[in-house]
C-alpha cells in the first residue's frame, strides 16, 4: 500500500524513546555513571587490595575467591580493574575537556573573525595536524621519561587540532546566518556574538566531539600503556594490565579479557552518546 | 578540464608546504634537546667512560656548537639522505628503515585498501537501507569497532584466528620466498583493515545518507533514472568529497597504523623499528623515523589535494559548492 | 472533462506521516483528474501538501510517508504497485520538474551529460554522438542555443539556465505528463515569466499535460486551464481558472484573491487573513478553513464538507456558499476599490537618509579577476517620515544598498548620511555616533526562520538589543512587554522560542526588534517575500499600521511590484547595480520610462489585462 522509495521505512517505535532519548543512549548513561562511582569508592568498598600478592596463586583462572583470577604477580585481576577505573576515567576527561575548552575559545574566535586572524591560527592547526600524531607522542613520552600525566599532555596537544577544526568550521557556517547579522546590526558586541550566540548553537556538536575524543584518548592512552609508556609499572591501568595480560592469554585470559571488555564497554558507550549528540545538532 | 589551473593550483600547495615542512624539520630536530643530559647520555647508556671520550664524542656530534649549526649539521645530513646512526645497532638509520619500509607499506596498503572496500560497501548499503536492522546492525557494529583499541583486536585476532582455530601462521614473516612472505601478512592486514573499519564505514554511510537526500538525486529518480545508476553514477560520485576526506586520514596514517599489529605478530615493521628504538631511547632511529613519516604525511595530503581538484570541478575554478 | 479515461485520475489520495510520536495526515482525501494535453493548476500556501501530491504521483514519497486511495495513470492503479511499476513510468510517462534550480541538477556533472542520461532511456542503442547531438537539440528547444552549455557544469550557470537545462532533462524521455513543482518561484520575476511561457510553449508543442504547482494565484490563472486550491491537505475548490479569477466560491479562495497585493493599484486596506495555516490533523472533523472564515457557523464546525459541484464544472467545499455567495461578491467590490488618490507629498526638507554617489565593489585579491560591481553611482533620499521602495532583481544591488545604510557593509565609495550623521563607514565611526547610528537606522531581513538565534527566548532577543543599547535595565521588562504589544503579539511570547512560532509570528518579532531602540528609519529588506501570501496581508498592513503610528520612514527593498505599490510613496528602480528610474510609485508604475521597468512590469503574471476580467481584480 506504500508507494515510499526503496529505503524500507522501518517502524523505529523498537527504540522506545523515553524523554526523548532512545534506551540505548540510556544504558550508555547508565554505564558511564555505574564507571564513575566505581571510580570513585569502587577501591574502598572492594575488600581486594589492588597490589596485594598472593603468591601461591599466580596467574590463576576465576574462582571464588578472585572472581576474575589472578595476573602474573597474584593480584587480584577484579581488584585492579577497579582500582584502574580511575585512571581510565581522568586521563581521557582531562584530554577531552581541554579541547573542548580551548577549541570553544580559539575555534570560533577563529571561525568569527575570519581574514588574517583565521589565516594565522588555521596555519598553526595545520603544523600540529602534519606532525604524526602517535608517533609523537611515543617519541615525546618515552624520551621524557614516560609517565602518565605526561602522556595526557601529549595527547591533549595533539588533540586540540582536531576540535579547532570542527569549532571553527561550524563557526564559519554559524557567521553567516542571518540571525548573527540581525545581532551585528543592532549592536551586540563581538565577544557577546560569539560566545552568547554562536556557541549556544554548536553545544551540540561539542558535545559529541567531546565525546569522541574521550574515546579516541582513552584508546590511545591504552596504547601508549601497552607500550610500556604510561603509569609507573605497577599502578593499576587498564591499558597496562592488557600488555601483561597478553602474556597469561593462555592461563588466565580474564587478565586481558576484562581490562579489554571494560576500555570497549566505556569507548561505546562514550561514542554511542557522542553519535547521539551528533545527530541532534545535524537534526536527524 | 583546465590542466593549467590545476598545475597552478598544485605549485601553490606546494609552495605552502616549504614553510611546514621546515617547521616540522624544527620539531624533530629539537626532540633531541629535550632528552634530560642530552644526546650523549643516552649514547652512553649509563656506560662509564673518561673525559676524552666524551669531548670526543660531543666533537663529532657537534654538541659544542650554537643550536642553529647544530640544526644545520642535521638537516643537510637528511637532505643529503644520511639521517644518522642508530645507538643500539649501529647500522645507518636510513638503512634500517629502508629494510622495513616495504613491508610495513605492504602491509598497510593491503589493510588500507580493504578496509576501503568493506567499508565503503557496508556504508553504501546501509545508506540505502536506512532505518532497516540491517543498517542499524552495521551501524552497531562500527561502532564497536571504532570503540576496540587496535592492539586488543590484534590480541583478539591472534588468540581466536591464529592460535585456537589455526587458520593463519602465528608470528613474523616466515621462511620462504615472497609467497610465504605473503601468506604471514594476510591476518596481520585483515587486522589493520579492521581498526579503522569502523570510522570508515560511518563516514561513508554518512556522507551518502547525506546526499540521497539532496535534490538531484530525487529529480534523476524522478525522471526515470535507474536507482541503482543514481547511486552510483550520481550519489557516489558526490559523496566522494567528504569520504576523500577520511580515506585521507587513513592514507596518511599508512606508516604509523600498524606499530600495534607489528609488536603483537612480531613483524619487523617500522613500527616494531620504532617502539625497540623507544625500548632502547634509541634515538637517532626514533628522529629518522618520526621525520620519515612526518615526509609521508606532506606527501599524501599533497596527492590527495591533488585528487579532490580531480573529483570535484568546482574546486578549478575556485569555487565553493553552489 | 472528455469522456475517455483521464490520463491521470487521483481519487481519495491519503497521505500519513509514520511518525514515531503518532500519525501525523499531510493528505486527506484529494480528488483531481488531467486529461491529455490538459494543463491543471494546484495552489496552495504551505502545509496545504500540494509538493506531496506531487510525489505521491510519482512515487518518490520521503520514507516513514505512506500514501493510500487510489492515482491512476492511463487506468493504471499505481498505489501498492510495487516499485517496478511505477520506476517504468518515470520519465516516458510521467516526469517532475522540481522548485529549485541550484540544487536539482547533480553538480559533478555536466549539463548535457544529464539531459544524455534520459535520452538513453528511451533510445538505449543510440551511440554517444548522436546522444549528445540530440542533447544539444533538445537544449535549444528550451531556448538555449549555445552548443557550449552542455559541456559546462551547472554552477557556471544563472538560476534561469539551470532551471531551462532541469527542464530539458526532465523531458528527454518525452513524457506524457509533466509536473512543475513551484518551477519558477526561486528565479527572478523576469526570468519567471520566461520560463512560464516557455512551459506553456512545449506544452503546446509536445502535446503535453501540465501539472502545474505553484502557490502564485496570478501564475495559475495565467498558464492554466483548470485550477484545484489546496488548504491543508484538502482540496476546497476547483475550477476552470477564468471562471475562478473572476470569481472565487470559497471564503479561502476570496480571501487568497484579496490577499495578493494588487499591481495595478493601491487598496485602501490590505485584507489579511487572520491566523495561520494549520496542521490538517486539527481540523479533520470540521471545515478545514473554518477556524479562520468570517463566514463560519455552527455547521462549518460540525462537519467535514464535502467537494460538490455548485456549478456546471465548478467543485467547492463549502457548505455555505448558496447563502453567502452574494455577501462574497459584495466584498469583492468593495475591497477592490481603489484608496483615494494621494496627494503629492511634499517632499521634506531635511532628508532623513541621503546617499549620495554610492559605489560598491567585491573584489578578488588573487586571481585578479574583475571585482563584481554591486552598486554603481546610486544616489537616494529619504525624507522624515517618508516610505521610499528600491525594487530590482538579483543582482541589481538593493540589498547591499540596504546593508550599507545600517552598517552590516561598507561602501568602496561615496557617501551615506543619516539625519546628518556621516554613515558611510560604521567601523571607523567612534563609538558614540555609531550607537546613535544604531539608534536611528535599523533593519527587518527577510527570511524570519534564519533571522532568530534559535536558542534565545523572544524575550531574550529584546532584552538583548535593549541592553546593548545602553537601555536601563529596571525598564526592559516593561519595554518588551509594550514591543510586543506593538507589533500584535500577546505578551506572553515573550518567554517562548522561535520554534514554537509561525512565519509570521517570527516576522513581526523582528519588526519588534528592529523597533526596539526608536529608530527613525527601518530597512525592511524583502520583509514579507519568504511568507504566505495570507501572512503577507498581516504584515503590510502591521508595517502601515507602525509606521502611521510612528512616524516612522521606510526603506522598502523588495522584488514583486503588487508590494511595493501598496507600502511606499516613491520607489527607485534598480537593474544591474545601476539606478534605472525613480518618482513617486503611481508614476513609476503606470507610466514606466525605462526599457527595463517596463519590462519587469510586463513579467508580472497575469498583469496583462485580458486575463483579468473588467470591472474586478
Amino acid at each position: 500500500m506504500t508507494l515510499a522509495a526503496p529505503a524500507a521505512p522501518v517502524r523505529l517505535t523498537r527504540r522506545l524513546p523515553i524523554l526523548g532519548v532512545p534506551v540505548i543512549v540510556w544504558l550508555s548513561i547508565g554505564f558511564i555513571v555505574l564507571t564513575l562511582l566505581v571510580a570513585l569508592v569502587g577501591e574502598w568498598l572492594f575488600p581486594i587490595s589492588p597490589v596485594a600478592q598472593d603468591l601461591y596463586r599466580i596467574s590463576t583462572p576465576p574462582s571464588a575467591d578472585h572472581w576474575l583470577g589472578t595476573d602474573e604477580l597474584g593480584r587480584d585481576v577484579l581488584a585492579r580493574l577497579i582500582a584502574g577505573s580511575r585512571t581510565a576515567i581522568i586521563g581521557p576527561f582531562i584530554v577531552a575537556l581541554i579541547g573542548f575548552v580551548v577549541s570553544s575559545l580559539v575555534g570560533i574566535y577563529a571561525g568569527y573573525s575570519g581574514g588574517a586572524v583565521d589565516n594565522i591560527i588555521m596555519r598553526v592547526v595545520d603544523f600540529i595536524i602534519a606532525l604524526p600524531g602517535l608517533l609523537i607522542a611515543i617519541v615525546l613520552v618515552s624520551v621524557l621519561g614516560g609517565g602518565y600525566w605526561l602522556a595526557i599532555g601529549v595527547l591533549s596537544l595533539l588533540n586540540v587540532q582536531g576540535d579547532i577544526r570542527i569549532v571553527r568550521g561550524a563557526a564559519l557556517k554559524e557567521r553567516s546566518l542571518t540571525y548573527i547579522e540581525a545581532a551585528r546590526a543592532v549592536g551586540v558586541p563581538k565577544p557577546r556574538i560569539m560566545y552568547g550566540h554562536i556557541l549556544p548553537n554548536i553545544l551540540a556538536l561539542s558535545a559529541s566531539t567531546f565525546a569522541i575524543d574521550f574515546a579516541g584518548a582513552l584508546v590511545a592512552l591504552a596504547g601508549l600503556a601497552f607500550l610500556g609508556l604510561g603509569a609507573e609499572v605497577g599502578t593499576p591501568e587498564w591499558g597496562s594490565m592488557l600488555a601483561e595480560g597478553q602474556a597469561l592469554l593462555f592461563s588466565n585470559p580474564a587478565a586481558a579479557l576484562a581490562p579489554a571488555a571494560a576500555i570497549i564497554l566505556l569507548a561505546v558507550s562514550v561514542n554511542l552518546i557522542g553519535d547521539w549528540a551528533y545527530d541532534r545538532y545535524t537534526g536527524r | 578540464m583546465h590542466t593549467q589551473s590545476i598545475v597552478l593550483h598544485l605549485l601553490r600547495r606546494l609552495l605552502m608546504l616549504i614553510p611546514l615542512a621546515i617547521a616540522v624539520s624544527l620539531v624533530v630536530f629539537l626532540l633531541a634537546s629535550l632528552i634530560p643530559g642530552g644526546p650523549v647520555a643516552a649514547l652512553l647508556a649509563g656506560k662509564a667512560t673518561d673525559t676524552a671520550t666524551i669531548e670526543a664524542m660531543k666533537a663529532r656530534l657537534h654538541l659544542n656548537e650554537p643550536l642553529h649549526m647544530q640544526y644545520f649539521y642535521w638537516i643537510s645530513g637528511v637532505v643529503r639522505g644520511d639521517f644518522g646512526t642508530s645507538i643500539f645497532t649501529g647500522q645507518p638509520v636510513t638503512a634500517a628503515i629502508g629494510e622495513r619500509i616495504w613491508i610495513t607499506l605492504v602491509l598497510n596498503l593491503a589493510g588500507v585498501l580493504l578496509c576501503l572496500l568493506a567499508g565503503g560497501s557496508l556504508g553504501i548499503a546501509a545508506a540505502v537501507n536506512r532505518g532497516s536492522l540491517f543498517d542499524r546492525a552495521i551501524v552497531a557494529f562500527s561502532l564497536f569497532l571504532s570503540s576496540a583499541p587496535p592492539f586488543v583486536l590484534a590480541i583478539a585476532g591472534l588468540y581466536f584466528l591464529a592460535y585456537k582455530l589455526g587458520w593463519f601462521p602465528l608470528f613474523g614473516l616466515g621462511r620462504g620466498g615472497p609467497l610465504t612472505t605473503a601468506w604471514h601478512l594476510v591476518l596481520p592486514a585483515i587486522i589493520v583493515s579492521i581498526s579503522p573499519l569502523g570510522f570508515i564505514t560511518k563516514m561513508v554511510r554518512a556522507a551518502m545518507i547525506d546526499q540521497l537526500d539532496q535534490d538531484y538525486v530525487t529529480f534523476a529518480r524522478a525522471r526515470g533514472i535507474p536507482f541503482r545508476q543514481v547511486l552510483f553514477a550520481h550519489a557516489f560520485r558526490n559523496a566522494m568529497v567528504p569520504v576523500l576526506t577520511a580515506a585521507g586520514l587513513l592514507f596518511v596514517g599508512l606508516l604509523t597504523g600498524t606499530v600495534f599489529v607489528e609488536t603483537v605478530f612480531g613483524i619487523p615493521g617500522m613500527g616494531r623499528l620504532l617502539v625497540t628504538a623507544v625500548q632502547f631511547n634509541d634515538f637517532p632511529v626514533m628522529q629518522g623515523v618520526v621525520l620519515f613519516v612526518a615526509a609521508w604525511i606532506v606527501l599524501t595530503n599533497l596527492v590527495i589535494d591533488l585528487l579532490y581538484t580531480l573529483v570535484d570541478p568546482r574546486v578549478q575554478f575556485g569555487r565553493a559548492s553552489r | 472533462m472528455s469522456g475517455s479515461t483521464p490520463l491521470l485520475a487521483i481519487k481519495g489520495l491519503h497521505v500519513t506521516h509514520a511518525a514515531v510520536s503518532g500519525p501525523r495526515t499531510i493528505l486527506s482525501g484529494i480528488d483531481l483528474e488531467i486529461g491529455e494535453g490538459e494543463t491543471v493548476g494546484i495552489v496552495g500556501e504551505s502545509g496545504s501538501g500540494k509538493s506531496m501530491t506531487a510525489k505521491a504521483v510519482i512515487g518518490l514519497l520521503p520514507p516513514r510517508l505512506v500514501a493510500t486511495g487510489s492515482i491512476r495513470f492511463r487506468g493504471r492503479e499505481l498505489i501498492g504497485a510495487g516499485e517496478r511499476t511505477i520506476a517504468d513510468l518515470r520519465g516516458p510517462s510521467i516526469s517532475l520538474l522540481m522548485q529549485d534550480p541550484f540544487t536539482m541538477l547533480d553538480p559533478l556533472m555536466q549539463c548535457g551529460a544529464q539531459i544524455v542520461e534520459g535520452l538513453r532511456l528511451v533510445s538505449p542503442r543510440a551511440s554517444s554522438s548522436e546522444l549528445r547531438a540530440e542533447a544539444v537539440h533538445r537544449l535549444a528547444e528550451v531556448g538555449i542555443r549555445d552548443p557550449e552549455v552542455a559541456r559546462r557544469y551547472p554552477f557556471q550557470l544563472s538560476g534561469g539556465m539551470r532551471q531551462r537545462v532541469a527542464l530539458a532533462a526532465a523531458l528527454a524521455a518525452n513524457p506524457d505528463l509533466l509536473i512543475a513543482d513551484e518551477p519558477s518561484t526561486a528565479l527572478d520575476v523576469t526570468t519567471q515569466a520566461e520560463i512560464l511561457e516557455l512551459l506553456r510553449s512545449l506544452q503546446r508543442s509536445r502535446g503535453m499535460a501540465l501539472l502545474l504547482i505553484t502557490h502564485d494565484l496570478r501564475v495559475a490563472f495565467s498558464v492554466c486551464d483548470r485550477v484545484h486550491v489546496f488548504y491543508a491537505g484538502r482540496v476546497l475548490e476547483a475550477a476552470p481558472a477564468a471562471a475562478l479569477s473572476a470569481e472565487p466560491l470559497h471564503p479561502y479562495g476570496l480571501g487568497l484573491m484579496l490577499s495578493e497585493p494588487m499591481v495595478d493599484q493601491r487598496a485602501e486596506t490590505l485584507t489579511a487573513i487572520p491566523g495561520s495555516v494549520p496542521p490538517p490533523d486539527t481540523v479533520s472533523t470540521r471545515c478545514a478553513f473554518a477556524p479562520r472564515c468570517e463566514w463560519r457557523r455552527d455547521i462549518c464546525e460540525a462537519i467535514r464538507p464535502a467537494l460538490a459541484e455548485v456549478e456546471q464544472g465548478r467543485l467547492s467545499a463549502c457548505v455555505r456558499l448558496p447563502e453567502i455567495r452574494q455577501e462574497m461578491r459584495a466584498r469583492r467590490q468593495r475591497e477592490s476599490r481603489p484608496a483615494a488618490p494621494r496627494a503629492e507629498a511634499a517632499v521634506a526638507r531635511d532628508a532623513l537618509l541621503r546617499v549620495e554617489g554610492a559605489r560598491k565593489e567585491f573584489g578578488s585579491r588573487s586571481g585578479g579577476a574583475a571585482a563584481v560591481v554591486a552598486l554603481n553611482d546610486v544616489s537616494i533620499e529619504i525624507g522624515v517620515g517618508e516610505s521610499v521602495g528600491l525594487v530590482g532583481e538579483s543582482g541589481s544591488g538593493k540589498t547591499t544598498l540596504g546593508r550599507c545604510v545600517v552598517g552590516l557593509e561598507t561602501l568602496t565609495s561615496g557617501r551615506i548620511t543619516i539625519a546628518g550623521l556621516d554613515a558611510s563607514n560604521y567601523d571607523g565611526a567612534d563609538a558614540t555616533t555609531r550607537r546613535t547610528l544604531r539608534k536611528t537606522a535599523q533593519i527587518v531581513f527577510q527570511d524570519p526562520y534564519s533571522s532568530l538565534n534559535p536558542r534565545h527566548t523572544i524575550g531574550g532577543v529584546l532584552s538583548e538589543t535593549l541592553a546593548v543599547n545602553a537601555f536601563d535595565r529596571s525598564r526592559i521588562p516593561a519595554r518588551v512587554a509594550e514591543l510586543l504589544d506593538l507589533v500584535g503579539l500577546p505578551k506572553s511570547y515573550a518567554s517562548r522560542y522561535p520554534r514554537a512560532l509561525s512565519g509570521g509570528e517570527r516576522q513581526r518579532v523582528a519588526i519588534a526588534r528592529a523597533l526596539a531602540v526608536g529608530p527613525k528609519l527601518l530597512v525592511c529588506d524583502e520583509p514579507v517575500s519568504a511568507l504566505d501570501v495570507s501572512v503577507q496581508a498581516q504584515i503590510l498592513n502591521l508595517l502601515r499600521q507602525l509606521r502611521a503610528e510612528l512616524g516612522l520612514s521606510y526603506l522598502f527593498i523588495t522584488h514583486d511590484l503588487a508590494v511595493v505599490r501598496q507600502i511606499v510613496d516613491r520607489v527607485y528602480v534598480l537593474y544591474r547595480a545601476n539606478l534605472v528610474e525613480s518618482g513617486p510609485v503611481d508614476q513609476v508604475l503606470d507610466a514606466p520610462q525605462h526599457d527595463y521597468t517596463r519590462r519587469l512590469i510586463g513579467s508580472i503574471p497575469g498583469h496583462a489585462r485580458e486575463q483579468i476580467s473588467e470591472g474586478t481584480r
